[in-house]
Order: C-alpha cells, then structure tokens, then sequence
C-alpha cells in the first residue's frame, strides 16, 4: 500500500467484496430480466415493481457494507476502528475516505440500478436528487454510528429518527407531493422553489455531516468518548431503571439482565417515531379526517414494522453485540439454554405490552389534540352496523389481543437462527425476512395502484384454491416438527416438563385468540375464516423456541 | 507414550485422548490429563498452544471431537448445570458486561449460586478497591480482572479455573492477591487449575503441573518431582568435540570445543552412566529453572510426551 487511502480502500474491499459483488450481481441479474422482458408490456409493471424491491434492498445491504465500524468494547455497538487512531495519519482523513468510498459505493449502487434496471423498461429515473438523497442519508447513518460510541440507546434513537426521516423524505421531491401535501399543511409557495432549496439544504448535509463526524472522532482520538450530556443519561439510568438490590432467583436475575439488554428497544424506537409523527402533526394545525386516519394507521403499523427489525437483533445472544457466539461471562453461568430462551421470549412479551401501552397511551391524547374524529365516527358506526353488540366489543379486544400477539412473533421469529451462532445462517434468513417484508410492502402498492377496485372477496378464491392444501400440509408439518423438537429439549433437560406445558398452553391461548377474531371478524366468508384459522396455527411459534433451545445448546458448547 | 497415572475416580478433571481442531491446525491433540482434588494445578505453555481451548473443553464452551472430558464425573456439555454451578472461572479476555455497576455484578451474579457468601464478596470488592456505583465499561483492565476474579471466587467454587490470570494485574497485585487467593482456596481443600506463561508464578504457586506445546501434553506431574527429575550438566571432554552423541534423556544441548551443557531428564545414575560412555567428565551440576525446563521441552519435536518418574 502506497497511501492510507489505499489501504483503507483495500480494508474496506477485503472485508466487503462478496456484499458489493453480490449487490452488483443482483442488480445485473435483474437489468438481464427485464431486457429480456422488455418489450413485453404484459409483465412491465411486475418487472419495475420487482427492480424497484431490489434496488433497496442492494441500496440497504451496501449501506450495511460500508458502516466502517467495529465493536470496540464486548457488549458494546460500532465505533470508528479505535486502532486506525495509533497510525500516523491526520483525522480529518481517517474520516473523509470511508466517508467518500461510502458515498461512491451507495452512488455507483444507485446509478447502477437506474441504468440496468430501468433503461430496458422505458422508464427513465431521476438522477440528482435521489444521488444527493442517497450520500445525505449515507453520511447521516455514519455520523450517528460514530458520534455516540458509548451511548448505545442514545445512538439507537438518532438511527431511528433518521431512518423515519429517510424512509419518509423522499416523497418530498415528487412533483405531486409537493403540490398536494404541502399545500394541505400551508405552504403557499412554488413547488419548484421548494425543491430547489431542499436540494441545497441535501447538498450541505454531506459536509455538515463529515464536519460533525470530524469533531467527534478527533474527541474520541484524544479520549473523549463521551458527551456532554451522559450524566443527564446516567442520571435517567439511576432513577428511572429498576436497580433490585437482590433477585429472588437465577431465572429472574437473568430476567433483568435480558431486559436491559434489549427490553427497551422496541418502545424507544416506537417512541421515536411516535414523536416524529405526533409532534409535527399536532404543531401544523388541525388534521382532516382522512389524515387522521392515515397517521393513526402508520402509528399502529409501526411497532409491527419496527418487532421485525428488531427481532433480527433480539435474535442475537447479545443484541449490542455484532458476534453470535455467546460470551463467556453468560455461557459459564449455571443455566440450561431452555432458561435462556425463555427469558428472551419473557422479554420479548414485556417489551411488546409495554410498547403498545405507550402508543395507546400516546394515540389516544394526540388523537384528542390534533385529530379529526369523523373518519373514525365512520368506522365505529359501520362496526355497529356490521357487528352484534357483543361482537362489537369483543373484535376490538380479540383484534388488540392479535396485534400482540403478531408484534411478539416478529420479535422472536428469528430466535433459532440468532442464537445458533452461525453467522451465513443469520445473515441468509435477514436476507430472507427482507426480501418478503419489502416484497409485501411493495406488493401492496402495486396493488392498490393497479386492482380492480370492484374486485369481490370471493373472486379471490379462484386463484387460491390450492392454498388450504398448503396450509393444512404446513400445519402438520409444523405439528410433527415440534413433537420432536419439544420431544429433544425434555430429553436434554433443558426445560422442566412444567414450563414445556405452560408453553404450551401459551401457544393454545394465542392461537385461540387469533382464531378467535378471525372467526368474529369474518363470519360470512366461510373460505377465508377457515383459510385464516389454518394460517392462526401456523401464526404463533411452536417449534421455535424449542429448536431456538437446541440451537443455543450447540453455540454454547461450540459446536 | 507415558501419561499422568492418577486414577480418574479422585480427578476432579479427567480428560482422555481429547483432540481439536479449528479448520486444519490441531489446536488439542490427543491430550489426557486428570487434575487431582485438591491443589493447585499449573498449565502452562507458549501462546497458542491450547490452553485456553483446553479450559474451554473443561467448561462445556467447546464440545470434544473426539475423547472424553468429565469434570466432577460429569459431562459439562451434556449437564452444563451441574458442573457450572460448582466451577469459577476467570477468562484471559475480561467480557464483563461494561453497562452493569460493579454492585449490580455482584447481585446479578449472586442469584445463580446458591452458595455465594456476601461477607466474603464485600471483602475481597474492599480488599481489591472496587467502587460498587462504577460502571465496569469505566474500570481499568486490571480492575475488571479484579472484579472478574470477586466473581469467580465469592461462592466458593470447588473448582477454581483461571485462565492467565495475571493479565492486567500489575505485579503488586499479582504476587499479594492474586497468589495468596490461589493459595487459601487450594489449602481449603478445594482445587485451582490457572494457565499462565510467567513460569516464575507457576513455580511459585503450583503444586502440580502440565505443559502444553502445540497441542499435545509434554510433560505432566508433580512440580517438585518434575525439577528433582532434570538435571542441568556441564561436561568436559579432553579432546574438542564437534557434536555430542545422541543421548537419549537429553532435552537440550549447547556448547562446542571440550565444554558442553546439557539439560536432561532422568535418573541421576543412568545420566552418570551415559556421560561416562563418552569419555567425558560432570564439571557442574545444578537444578534447572522451569523457564529452562520449558524451553527445552518446547523445542524437543511433538509427540514426545514425558511424565516425571514418580507418574510414571
């Protein structure tokens, strides 16, 4: 190496050519696809729909790519590499290459994809704007990650504020948004002097950002890692987290342990975006009806979103830690990998309960501030004339009791990968939930787009008739599965026989109450109730934790 | 091949023919040991020898590929509970939870053993200078080996396992605390297995010792038994020499001209009697360090295994 650009060039490279070569790859497949199917217009939109899923989810995974971070502390969240400190180079450029290499690679992703993907189809895409957009988010996710070393939940708070604002921004530059939205919120201006102005403020995001990033690595360089303000953060920490002088037991003192952990990521996070969404709606004057209802739906869908975030991280032994092996100081201690899971899977259901307390404690006075009650006078009106009285009050528990029990499934979906230590397995099913979860998102868009809007339940049904032989075949499969599994976790002693049928008894009180509003909420639609009874069982995890057990078992023992 | 003879039934450890590898270097090669109850049990080599993945086979953090690891007659992979609760253990690289305060270390730690005596957790936290309100991340290294070492120490295990230990503890602390500790838990009749590279600590605390070299079990006994077995030579010829012919108890030879020094093992007799074949004379004869015994095992090829005579 010649220079410490290229070595940190190549670093970055080494560590990271199989994720850009694979980013690469995907757009090229995809570009390969729809020149093939180009000319035909039959499959065009599924193909822009598809190209569309892909180039974020390239965009996504080179953003994971070039964090340029490492875990300084065990336990701890990225940092800047603290050892690049020893070598004889000024910070400023320490902090400007990955920056840069970011910024290109993300750029180089993006340009790709506009090109190889969309050129074949006819559609040509914005070039400056979303490139702007692209290196203004880059730099954002890297000044966060690297200004608040120690600070793990103040970090986790900025990268969620950033991301609601990230994911919600872009909307700002299309022509009709600005025109429509803007309008509804006051701005009586151009639309094209507006968007000229956003695209100089997103042009001096990059240089605040590396400013920003700049100051705090040369602090941490020196040995100031943290901020002025972490005694505030201690402060909150003495007084308001439970502080037990003793514990009653070992499973409660790892109770605590997990809870701290990870217990307060998910109502941190729908806080944030409680605020994000809250505050500015309530500060822009009153809301229309059909707004209210679109805020109350995003407010309500975000913790869902959010458990299948964070459930790839609660996944992990330790979720601040970027390894999958369990840390010594853990593994020694005299517990069965069944205790273990059944902590997390404890703190999974207290975060969740805690997490929807909030936003229904929070809804419910911005709803009584700044909301237009009229859309949802509509729906409850309908819901009488739909419903007899006693279902009118028991879908409303039945459908609450569903929304937890789905956001508690999301947060320990991926339990038995997490904890089975192998990091291609983790990585390969995070890819997997991605790929389903954008495809679902996208694949809703599409359809609201381009259905049939006088399309009738039932003529769905002709398209899905071979779904409940899926359905029934999976839930047999799922049910034999977790025979042996349940069967493995006794005959290893990793769980009491008590514990394994109080789990299962969790699991039927679950699926009942899932069944339980399908069956109130559909009562006509006999195909769908009973397609969506089969889909309950399969729902709620049966077989999980117990595989999640035996998974932690071998990670623990090294295997 | 000699091996350690104590009888598995009093071993607090017993591992036969252990071996492991990580992808195609053998970190473990056919190692037997059996650590009696009682005492305190040096391992040591050089870095990278296998000592750390033996203390992890001991723990149940690694599973055997092949032979077999008991620690109190059990299985530590298949019965992690019922070892663990009766082992400490200090790791060479300090993992404690750096958001925890050091009291909150002590409660949460607490609640996993049912023996834990808080008079003597207060003590050792006073007698190492912990602050209970710090947060671990804030402590020093040597500090959070302290607080790993309270830790492991305060239920009383019966097993003690500690692994270099003395990284991060300045020598003050090393040789007071650190040794004393090692010391009292081993005459309480309980038992301390500690890896360490500084052989002058290993000489100075253990009552037993194995040496490790890239894998395999060179040399395991007694410590006193192992020096009383190897002598440091200096022989005279009366003509000049240009090699010595093969011996078969030396373990290291250097010299040239008429004087040489070999380091060798076994009985003093056997050793006279060789040197007499040569035609040469004993000048010096002195007991070796354990640095030197190290060395010289450490640069002997691997495969030879050696235990001191009483043993064997």
């Amino acid at each position: 190496m010649r220079s410490p650009a290229l070595a940190i060039a190549w670093e970055i490279w080494h560590r990271n050519r199989l994720g850009v070569v694979a980013s690469l790859s995907v757009i090229g497949v995809a570009g390969l696809v729809n020149w093939l199917v180009g000319g035909n217009s039959r499959w065009t939109g599924l193909a822009e729909i598809t190209g569309y899923v892909l180039l974020v989810l390239a965009l996504f995974f080179t953003f994971g790519c070039f964090h340029f971070t490492e875990g300084r502390r065990k336990g701890g969240f990225g940092s800047f590499p603290f050892r690049l400190f020893n070598m004889p180079v000024a910070t400023s450029r320490l902090v400007a290459f990955p920056m840069l290499y970011g910024s290109v690679a993300v750029l180089t992703v993006y340009l790709a994809g506009a090109w190889v993907i969309f050129i074949p189809l006819g559609k040509t895409q914005p070039l400056l704007w979303p490139c702007l957009y692209l290196v203004c988010g880059f730099t954002q996710f890297q000044m966060i990650i690297w200004s608040f070393p120690e600070s793990r939940y103040l970090k986790l708070l900025c990268l969620s504020l950033a991301a609601a604002v990230i994911a919600m921004g872009w909307m700002f530059f299309l022509p009709h948004i600005i025109e429509g939205t803007l309008g509804e919120l006051g701005y009586t201006g151009s639309p094209a002097l507006f968007k000229r102005y956003l695209l100089i403020g997103l042009a001096l995001t990059g240089p605040a950002a590396f400013g920003i990033s700049l100051y705090r690595v040369h602090r941490q360089r020196h040995g100031v890692t943290l901020l002025p303000f972490s005694s505030f953060g201690e402060w909150i920490s003495r007084s308001f987290l439970p502080h037990p002088k003793s514990f009653r037991s070992a499973t409660r003192a790892l109770f605590w342990h997990e809870w701290r952990q990870a217990g307060y990521v998910l109502p941190i996070g729908v806080g944030a975006i409680l605020a994000m969404t809250c505050v500015p709606t309530y500060l822009s004057g009153p809301l229309t009806a059909r707004a209210t209802l679109g805020v109350l739906s995003w407010i309500f869908l975000s913790p869902l979103l959010l458990a299948a975030i964070i459930g790839r991280g609660f996944a992990k032994p330790d979720f601040w830690n970027q390894e999958l092996n369990m840390t010594p100081f853990n593994a020694i201690r005299p517990l069965t990998s069944g205790q273990w899971v059944t902590a997390k899977l404890k703190v999974a259901a207290g975060s969740v309960l805690l997490t929807w307390g909030l936003l229904l404690y929070a809804s419910f006075i911005w709803v009584t501030f700044a909301g237009d009650f009229a859309e949802l006078d509509r729906m409850f009106r309908q819901l009488r004339f739909d419903y007899s009285p006693q279902e009118q009050w028991l879908l409303p528990v039945l459908a609450f009791s569903a929304v937890l029990i789905l956001t508690w499934r999301f947060m320990v979906s991926g339990l038995a990968m997490g904890l089975s230590g192998r990091k291609r397995w983790y990585q390969f099913s995070n890819l997997l939930t991605a790929v389903v979860w954008v495809t679902l998102v996208a694949g809703i868009i599409w359809w609201s787009d381009h259905s049939d809007r006088n399309l009738h339940l039932d003529d769905v049904w002709q398209w899905i008739t071979w779904l409940p032989l899926a359905l029934g075949g999976a839930v047999i499969a799922k049910s034999i599965l977790a025979a042996w599994v349940w069967y493995q976790v006794d005959q290893r002693q990793m769980l009491s026989r008590h514990s394994i049928y109080a789990y299962f008894g969790c699991w039927t009180l679950a699926t009942g109450l899932l069944a339980g509003s399908v069956i109130v909420a559909f009562p006509h639609a006999t195909w769908l109730r009973h397609l969506l009874i089969l889909l309950a069982l399969l729902v709620v995890p049966l077989a999980g934790p117990g595989i999640a057990m035996l998974a932690l078992a071998r990670n623990r023992s090294g295997s | 091949m000699n091996l350690p003879s104590t009888s598995s039934a009093d071993a607090v450890i017993a591992i036969t023919g252990l071996t492991r590898r990580f992808g195609s270097k053998r970190a473990l090669d056919e190692v037997s040991l059996f650590v009696p109850r009682g005492g305190v049990f040096g391992l040591v080599g050089e870095n990278a020898a296998g000592k750390t993945t033996l203390i992890k086979h001991i723990l149940g953090l690694l599973k055997a590929e092949s032979g077999t690891v008991r620690v109190f007659g059990k299985n530590p992979v298949s019965d992690p509970v019922g070892v663990l609760s009766r082992v400490g253990y200090l790791a060479e690289h300090r993992d404690l939870p750096g958001w925890m305060r050091v009291d909150q270390l002590l409660c949460y730690t607490r609640a996993f053993y049912p023996g834990w005596d808080p008079q003597y957790a207060e003590q050792l936290r006073e007698q190492f200078g912990l602050d209970p309100a710090a947060r671990v991340k804030t402590l020093s290294q040597g500090q959070q080996a302290r607080a790993g070492l309270l830790i492991a120490l305060a239920f009383r295990p019966e097993l003690l396992l500690l692994d270099e230990p003395s990284s991060g503890l300045d020598p003050v602390v090393r040789r007071d605390i650190l040794e004393a500790i090692i010391r009292t838990v081993a005459d309480e009749g309980r038992t301390v297995l500690f890896s360490s590279h500084l052989l002058d600590e290993v000489e100075r605390v253990s009552d037993q010792l194995a040496m490790i070299h890239r894998g395999r079990l060179v040399l395991c006994g007694r410590l006193d038994e192992i020096k009383e077995s190897h002598r440091r030579l200096v022989l005279r010829f009366d003509s000049p020499q240009t090699a010595l012919p093969p011996m078969k108890q030396a373990l290291s030879v250097r010299g040239s001209g008429c004087e040489w020094t070999v380091l060798c093992n076994g009985e003093r007799n056997g050793l006279c009697a060789s040197v007499q074949q040569w035609g040469a004379r004993i000048v010096e004869e002195q007991v070796p360090s354990l640095d030197e015994i190290f060395m010289a095992h450490a640069g002997r090829k691997a495969g030879e295994v050696e235990s001191s005579p009483a043993l064997s």
